[in-house]
């Protein structure tokens, strides 16, 4: 299990994370989200014991990912923009990667054929896509207990995205991996992850399971013949509306019956519910922080 | 120190190490085909040096270049190693890797030369010429640290290593041309402040006892030098193995011993060789425009953008009020209190005097003189005393005059024992009619009445003895 303690950290007085805590049970696959800027990129280094956070403490099965270094052996962080010279090629790094982690050269060379790429070609002449895969071939050929993955989706052509979902749940199923994305991409992660974070303002300001939180926001749609009664802005936590005329659109946090049940006082001619996705639970969500923070 | 990180380490650059080894063994390979020249030993080690020197200062910081940059940062800072071991592994790599390829390309050398070859001298070289690659390396990766990307290490690398030189300059420029006509003799070479000239040096005179069995000349400059620079390293290394944060990588390295200290010692040190040779105003404000030119270049290399904020501004003008202060100080205190600071005669070490006399006529003559002799006379002592109140100008003339009839120039040097100074009295005019000429001959006189032996010779190079250049001069005076 991943336990983030009350992580603060800041760079040159600007707040970053304020007290930033989590926990995301093993096997799990975990969505970050936030706008730019947020933190995200941030909190994963912390996490994955590249930077120090000026409080608080990460623990993975019990251990400080910052000061106990032989529990990093069992965590593989791959960043947005991984490192390599002009000369490295996949097989230069997998000396690398082979130094420092347990790694199965069978899964190396499955996934090296799977994904069709030259080890001894130079990285610098792969395209963007063809970089992310083979850094996915180190990542599946170590099997680390903890899998943080910074923008995991960017680059990758959607062949190559729904094998690699298909590949990360099979090695979640067969491995108990941990796995942490970020993405800006959160149609994807809607299809692979089972829980997400939302980074907004320093803090964690929604999580939970997908599922569960997209069923606590709904859409609604009314119209009403004497136009729009003004009370309804107050009587329901409100995420979003527009107004068109006498048709009002809302997005609204709580149950969806006992909202309908509420919504009907009013009288509308007509109300449709609307499924909520991922993406708009994540706008949605930010928009409110936003005006609230107004 | 991690293995593991070793290891990978020496995987890594393998190529490098191997480009480096065929670099020293092709000296190595040179020294056997000029095996009959008298002087191959000492042209093998003199090049072998520069290369090892310029390694220790170029290793550390390309190895460890990894900290500098965000991506290798993200990389190897999440690698189940600590990050300190990581730099302290990096040093150790890079230290044993110069050390053993010296060992592995000098050891052919050695061992032809094996039958003249001292014992102690073998084994003085291996351990100073280990211990100086680790104190040059030490201090290259202390400033590497300090620094926040690969161009910021070699430039403050060099600021540090030049700063003493310039730092010596502004002191030559100080005693040359300014009040108290005391010249610089630290009594050690210059190479005591250029590091990796007094690295080589130290390299070479452990060769030396090696080959030839030659006794050990000992500069303590030069080892006084290498232990500052070795105290840097470990200072700036220490602090940073504490307080380095990952996050610095790319970011503008603004710390105070970095480009701050480099730029205000630069400017002040170009500032007060300005001030101190004491030019016309023009002048001055012609170098002090061009000094402001090369700090703002300095800035750019420090901020990566043209710009001129209101401290960079503010600061330069602190840099020429504590220059011009430096002066009026020095005027006020007779340079610091120097000048009448006489010693027992007894620590004498040297005292001559020169002057040369420049005719301007239309076939131009001119009459020097010069002595060199160790004197421990009281009565040369007293005399000095006497001559320093009486005559010793405490303002620099300027030599310049296009319409005299001579030019004079003259100086009276005391070098002791143990000073760090020796002690100039020197004058320099220019006039028509020979009155300063004459009055020198009265000290002159009086120094061949000491029994202080001199050397005369005219334009031509013709010697004379006193006498007879004391003819020449007044005749060609009075012609």
């Amino acid at each position: 299990m991943l336990e983030i303690k009350d992580i603060c950290k800041s760079f040159n007085d600007k707040e970053v994370l304020r007290n930033l805590s989590l926990k995301i049970d093993s096997g799990r696959i975990f969505g970050l989200v936030g706008i730019n800027g947020a933190g995200k990129s941030t909190l994963l280094r912390i996490v994955s014991g590249v930077y120090e956070a000026d409080s608080g403490l990460v623990l993975f099965d019990g251990k400080n990912t910052r000061t106990d270094e032989e529990v990093r052996r069992d965590i593989l962080y791959l960043s947005d923009d991984p490192y390599y010279t002009k000369t490295s090629t996949i097989k230069s790094l997998k000396e690398y990667y082979q130094t420092f982690y347990n790694f199965d050269e069978n899964e190396y060379y499955r996934y090296l054929n799977l994904f069709k790429l030259d080890p001894n070609k130079p990285l610098i002449n792969f395209s963007k896509g063809m970089k992310r895969q083979a850094f996915l071939i180190f990542a599946f050929a170590i099997k680390p207990k903890l899998l943080i993955l910074d923008e995991a989706f960017d680059g990758l052509d959607p062949v190559v995205r729904t094998t690699f979902k298909s590949l990360l749940i099979k090695l979640i199923d067969e491995n108990s991996v941990t796995v942490i994305i970020s993405s800006h991409n959160l149609r994807e992660l809607e299809d692979i992850c089972d829980s997400f974070g939302l980074l907004d303002h320093c803090e964690i300001s929604t999580s939970g399971d997908i599922e569960e939180s997209k069923e606590m926001i709904s859409k609604y749609q009314l119209a009403f013949e004497n136009g729009i009664p003004e009370e309804i802005y107050h009587d329901f936590n409100i995420l979003h509306h527009k107004a068109t005329g006498r048709v009002l659109t809302i997005v609204v946090k709580g149950n969806k019956d006992e909202i309908i049940n509420r919504l009907k006082k009013y009288n509308p001619l007509m109300i449709d519910y609307l499924n909520v996705d991922f993406e708009e639970l994540f706008i949605y969500e930010v928009e409110s922080r936003g005006l609230n923070n107004e | 120190m991690n293995k593991e990180y070793l290891k990978y380490l020496f995987k890594t650059h393998r190529n490098l190490n191997i480009f480096l080894l065929v670099i020293n063994l092709l000296f190595t390979m040179i020294y056997f085909i000029n095996i009959h020249d008298v002087y191959n030993s000492a042209s093998y080690f003199s090049i072998i040096f520069v290369i090892v020197i310029i390694e220790c200062l170029v290793l550390p910081i390309v190895e460890l270049s990894i900290i500098q940059n965000r991506r290798s940062v993200d990389m190897f800072y999440s690698l189940p190693v600590k990050h300190n071991e990581i730099i302290i592994t990096t040093y150790i790599s890079v230290i044993s890797k110069i050390y053993i390829i010296l060992l592995i390309s000098s050891l052919p050398v050695i061992l032809y030369s094996l039958v003249h070859i001292s014992v102690i001298g073998l084994i003085g070289y291996l351990i100073v010429s280990f211990l100086l690659i680790a104190c040059v390396s030490l201090f290259t990766m202390g400033i590497n640290l300090k620094c926040n990307s690969i161009i910021d290490s070699f430039v403050i690398l060099s600021g540090y290593i030049l700063m003493p030189l310039l730092v010596y300059l502004v002191l030559e420029v100080f005693f040359d041309y300014n009040i108290a006509n005391v010249i610089l003799n630290f009594g050690y070479s210059l190479s005591s402040f250029f590091l990796p000239a007094a690295v080589y040096k130290i390299f070479y005179e452990f060769a030396s006892m090696m080959l030839y069995n030659d006794s050990l000349v000992f500069n303590l400059g030069d080892y006084i030098n290498v232990i500052v620079y070795t105290a840097i390293g470990l200072g700036f290394t220490l602090y940073e193995l504490k307080n380095r944060k990952p996050e610095r990588a790319e970011q503008i390295t603004d710390a105070f011993f970095t480009y701050p200290l480099v730029i205000g010692v630069t400017t002040l040190c170009f500032l007060l060789s300005v001030m101190f040779t004491r030019m016309d105003f023009k002048d001055t404000i012609l170098y002090v425009a061009l000094t402001f030119i090369a700090y703002s270049i300095m800035n750019f290399v420090y901020i990566r953008k043209v710009t001129f904020t209101k401290k960079s501004v503010l600061l330069f003008v602190l840099a020429i009020v504590l220059s011009f202060g430096a002066i009026k100080l020095s005027d006020i205190t007779d340079g610091f209190g120097l000048v009448y600071s006489y010693r027992n005669c007894k620590q004498i070490r040297d005292v001559n005097f020169h002057a040369s006399i420049d005719l301007m006529e239309d076939d131009y003559k001119g009459y020097y003189i010069e002595s060199y002799k160790i004197n421990e006379s009281q009565e040369l002592i007293d005399y000095l005393r006497e001559y320093q109140d009486n005559h010793v100008q405490k303002e620099h003339v300027i030599n310049d005059c296009d319409s005299c009839t001579y030019h004079y120039y003259s100086y009276i040097s005391i070098v002791y024992d143990d000073s760090l100074l020796s002690y100039r009295y020197s004058m320099n005019r220019s006039g028509d009619d020979g009155s300063d000429i004459r009055e020198c001959f009265e000290t002159l006189d009086k120094f061949n009445d000491i029994g202080i032996e001199f050397y005369c010779y005219d334009y031509e190079g013709n010697g004379m003895d006193y006498a007879e250049w004391k003819e020449a001069v007044l005749s060609a005076l009075d012609d």
